[in-house]
């Protein structure tokens, strides 16, 4: 073969190095366009609660920006790989910002580690880098990571984030920073709850009763939004005067004085959310659920708090509320001990803990009852669980409670105040006296509320309540109660205390204009008097003078006494706030949000936070911020089968759940591979036929020649 | 443009004639089936939620056998019958008859997946599926079979041995699929220049419900780059004749 004739192959006709080049080159076009469009992002969030996009929110707060909102991200460069994807959501999520600033946000990202001045001006901020394992080289090793921020408004406020936990806290810490950024100043809250369950001393217990029975896990996210104080009227003064809502959590052992001051801040018009419960039962591994001793007042009051809620509005019954719906119980994790160690020996429904579900129950009542004329008489009492349009719950889809109480709108609303009730447990709702013990395996607990369901009429237990106007005082037409560090000086006053007994509206009062009541009446004298020789003192504040509501309008003898002097009672709210009162404030509790002992599943993605932040903007007036926690709790868990609350009990429900499950996994394991199989079948005996037919016509045409070659011979 | 759908047709017609097929197809739907569903209704003490992530978590790994599987004889079996070259003489252009097939292998691999929607409609029927990352992950899925694809109809063109192009695929899409972790290795930079470059990485950013420009970008250049490299390999063979 010569030359010429051989085949020639590609390379050889267009050359080993052009081919290579042309390969790299577009290897290259197609790495440069990656590149260049690496920071790019254009992308649709098909995801129907918007998990993965800012929250309308954050948009409404950028649209309010004025003036530039720069954000400086400290990000190093280099990370360990389990940091990379993260690392990716949170610069998607800063350049999220830039996009809906509209050009009012500016994003810079900086990498500490590569400028010494850059590393010297994040570590002046407060930004640190944390050392986090690397095992990138094959060995341990530790890396130096930044991840903060700064965001700088209007070139002289700014905000520090100091390290970025991760993507998904990023949106709801830096909304509500902007949204202060802009408004300048940040609402303030004043606090008040009292653990009573002491800390586990044993350290096992300690290790799985994570938290303890408190609510400090709920207030960190707070620590950045609001300005919090503690409540605390020991020292005789009255609450903040700039103070925007007051929070009771659990409130027990109210003392007079306390119960006077948050009436005094309600008529001032500040807003009130209480956190209200009936039982306290001791939680622990061992699910003994023994009440704690639990009183809502302190020993020596006078005056009831549940008597003050009823003053608002509220009808706080003290009963505790279990819920038989089955879909709406929660489990009670049985833990039992093996050789020392701990093992779980069941799961048992709880009804004294449950969900309220986006239901509305109205659409049920045909099934709820036996006789089927009942249906609509009880569909017009019942209505949804959860009430879908009031702001705060808007989006939530379930929120759990544990050892739930009765919150009520009283039967008559004072006068100028309107309430609505927001919470309500399915219609198998029932109500009880807190028991002794309220452990949920105890022989008979479950049935004996199934038989009461039985025979009680079916309703939905109220569990929280709303109310806004302006509200009347507690305290109106009554005595004044004793304030904190002034007995002796009361005494030495010649009992002017008892006087606040005697005097009956004796303490500096307002009419219901709010003006105060200066009648010039000799009492009125003698206070003025009093409390002048109270001002005289030269350090008021720190040793409260004087009685607060002397004999005879010794209450203006306060008022303008000095610095400590009390400001003058009001009898009837000034401007319209706000009361809410849940039934619960175990949907918070620490132990609760991170699922210990009996109650083994977190409760923090359950609504419970979310509702408590929502309470918080929307007492505080930020309902842009809203939405920012709401998106995220859409409740997808499945339901295998409809169960028959009344006429069938857990093992049979279990048994047609299991059953379901099982034809289910058949059809969908086994009905596309049929159908597949079924349509190869087809295909191939379609092909069979194909052939045979094909195979038949050839014959009959070699037959036919046969027969013409035949004749022909 | 009418090559193309001619081509197309013929191969994806011939998928249902071959057992292979059928095999590769019953398993791919059995056994994905059964793992999802076991987990899903696994008694854990409270209702699962409806959701699909746990599938599409496993399509990676299933597809880089199923597609390998599917891609090994679109032209290693060409050149062993000695096809391969009266395709040539065909009057049509080599990209449209890689087209074609590609198209026709991956019209296959979406009718195998259309099986699965039994899935999604079961969930739907039980909870509040949420349809948008369903969508996403069907999408993130036909992606992710088309950049196999390419690749596997890429190293089939290099072979006429369906065994050897099956067992090279499945080799490289591993590496691919362990990129990060071998990026690791190295050192993190890399790891993130490696993790850009895997196709499961940009699988799972669009499973989650989010198509993103840049995803989409990727797909179509590992596409496009793979066919294009088939392309020369066949321009190569047509001109050694």
């Amino acid at each position: 073969m010569t030359k010429t004739e051989r085949k020639l192959s590609y390379a050889e006709t267009h050359g080993t190095g052009n081919l290579l080049v042309t390969i790299l080159l577009v290897l290259g076009i197609l790495v440069e366009i990656l590149y260049l469009t690496k920071d790019v992002s254009i992308r649709l969030d098909l995801t129907e609660e918007g998990l993965y996009s800012l929250s309308p929110s954050t948009k409404k707060v950028l649209n309010k920006l004025e003036q530039p909102l720069v954000i400086e991200a400290y990000l190093s460069k280099k990370i360990p790989g389990f940091m990379v994807e993260e690392r990716k959501k949170i610069r998607n999520l800063l350049d999220e910002y830039k996009q809906a600033g509209r050009g009012k946000v500016k994003l810079v990202f900086l990498d500490p580690l590569e400028d010494q001045t850059i590393r010297d001006k994040a570590a002046r901020l407060g930004i640190q880098a944390s050392q986090m394992p690397d095992v990138s080289s094959g060995s341990f090793s530790v890396m130096e990571v930044w991840q903060g921020l700064r965001m700088t408004y209007g070139g002289d406020k700014q905000y520090v984030v100091q390290v970025i936990p991760n993507a998904s806290a990023l949106e709801s810490t830096l909304t509500p920073k902007i949204q202060e950024l802009v408004l300048g100043r940040r609402p303030k809250i004043a606090i008040l709850s009292r653990k009573t369950q002491p800390a586990p001393t044993n350290p096992f217990m300690a290790q799985q009763q994570r938290g303890g029975p408190g609510w400090d896990l709920v207030q960190r996210p707070m620590q950045g939004r609001f300005d919090i104080v503690q409540m605390d009227v020991s020292d005789g003064k009255l609450l903040p005067e700039d103070l925007d809502l007051l929070v009771l959590i659990e409130p027990k052992k109210l003392t007079d004085w306390e119960k006077y001051c948050i009436d005094q801040h309600v008529m001032r018009g500040g807003n009130l959310l209480v956190l209200e419960d009936v039982a306290d039962y001791q939680v622990d591994n061992f699910g003994s659920f023994m009440r704690n001793s639990f009183d809502l007042d302190a020993a020596d009051s006078a005056y009831k708090w549940k008597d003050q809620l009823a003053a608002y509005g509220v009808e706080a019954s003290g009963k505790l509320v279990a819920d038989l719906l089955q879909q709406a119980m929660l489990p009670y994790y049985k833990i039992g001990y093996q050789m020392g160690q701990p093992t779980l020996a069941g799961i048992v429904p709880y009804p004294y803990w449950f969900r309220i579900l986006p239901v509305d129950w109205s659409e049920y009542a045909s099934k709820l009852v036996d006789d089927p004329s009942a249906a609509p008489e009880l569909a017009k009492r019942l209505g949804p669980s959860i009430d879908p349009k009031h702001p705060v719950l808007e989006g939530l889809q379930k929120i759990r409670v544990f050892w739930p109480t009765e919150v009520n709108l009283a039967e008559k609303l004072p006068e100028g105040v309107e309430g609505k009730v927001l919470l309500r447990s399915s219609a198998l709702g029932l109500v009880e006296d807190p028991p002794q013990s309220a452990v949920p395996d105890a022989p008979g607990f479950f049935k004996g509320l199934a038989d009461r369901l039985k025979n009680e009429p079916k309703r939905q237990i109220p569990l929280m309540v709303a109310l806004k106007g302006k509200f009347p005082s507690f305290f109106k037409g009554k005595p004044m109660p004793e304030r904190p560090g002034q007995e002796k000086e009361s005494d030495e006053n010649g009992g002017l205390l008892q006087g606040t007994e005697t005097g009956g509206d004796a303490p500096a009062a307002q009419d219901s204009g709010g003006k105060t009541g200066k009648s010039g009446t000799a009492g009125d004298q003698a206070g003025e008097k009093a409390g002048d020789q109270a001002g005289e003192k030269p350090d008021a504040n720190a040793a409260p003078q004087g009685p607060p509501a002397p004999e005879g309008g010794a209450g203006e003898q306060a008022e303008k006494g000095g610095k400590d002097e009390l400001p003058a009672r009001i009898d009837q709210g000034e401007k319209e706030c706000r009361v809410v009162v849940v039934g619960d404030s175990s949907f918070i509790r620490d132990d609760f949000l991170q699922g210990v002992g009996p109650a083994r599943q977190p409760n923090s993605g359950q609504g419970g936070p979310a509702l408590f932040m929502n309470l918080l903007d929307w007492l505080t007036m930020d309902l842009d911020l809203v939405e920012l926690r709401t998106q995220r709790t859409v409740d997808r868990t499945m339901t295998y089968v409809s169960q028959d609350f009344l006429g069938e009990s857990q093992e049979e429900y279990k048994e047609r759940v299991a059953a379901k499950k099982t034809l289910l996994r058949f059809l969908n394991v086994l009905g596309p591979v049929i159908l597949l199989v079924a349509f190869g079948f087809l295909t191939w005996s379609k092909r069979i036929g194909e052939k045979r037919r094909f195979l038949a016509e050839v014959q009959a045409d070699l037959d036919k020649r046969e027969v013409v070659k035949g004749g022909a011979k | 443009m009418s090559d193309t759908l001619v081509i197309l047709k013929r191969e994806f017609r011939s998928y249902f004639l071959s057992p292979i097929a059928y095999v590769v197809g019953a398993l791919f739907l059995g056994i994905g089936g059964w793992l999802f569903f076991e987990g899903l209704f696994f008694d854990t003490g409270q209702a699962a939620e409806a959701k699909m992530e746990s599938y599409f978590g496993l399509l990676p790994l299933f597809f880089m056998v199923l597609v390998p599987a599917l891609s090994m004889r679109l032209w290693a079996e060409e050149r062993k019958l000695g096809t391969l070259e009266l395709l040539m003489t065909f009057p049509v252009k080599t990209m449209h008859l890689i087209l074609g097939k590609f198209c026709g292998a991956l019209c296959f691999v979406a009718v195998l997946l259309a099986l699965t929607l039994f899935y999604p409609v079961t969930l739907a029927s039980l909870g509040n599926l949420d349809w948008g990352p369903v969508l996403g992950g069907y999408l993130a899925t036909l992606l992710l079979a088309a950049s196999y694809l390419a690749l596997g109809m890429f190293i089939s063109s290099l072979t006429q041995d369906q065994i050897i192009a099956l067992l090279v695929t499945v080799s490289v899409l591993l590496l691919l699929i362990l990129m990060r972790q071998v990026g690791m290795l190295i050192g993190p930079w890399w790891a993130e220049v490696f993790a850009i470059a895997s196709p499961r990485e940009h699988f799972s950013s669009i499973a989650r419900g989010v198509i993103d420009l840049r995803d989409m970008l990727y797909y179509g250049a590992f596409c496009g780059f793979f066919l294009y490299l088939n392309s020369l390999v066949l321009e190569a063979k047509k001109q050694v004749g």
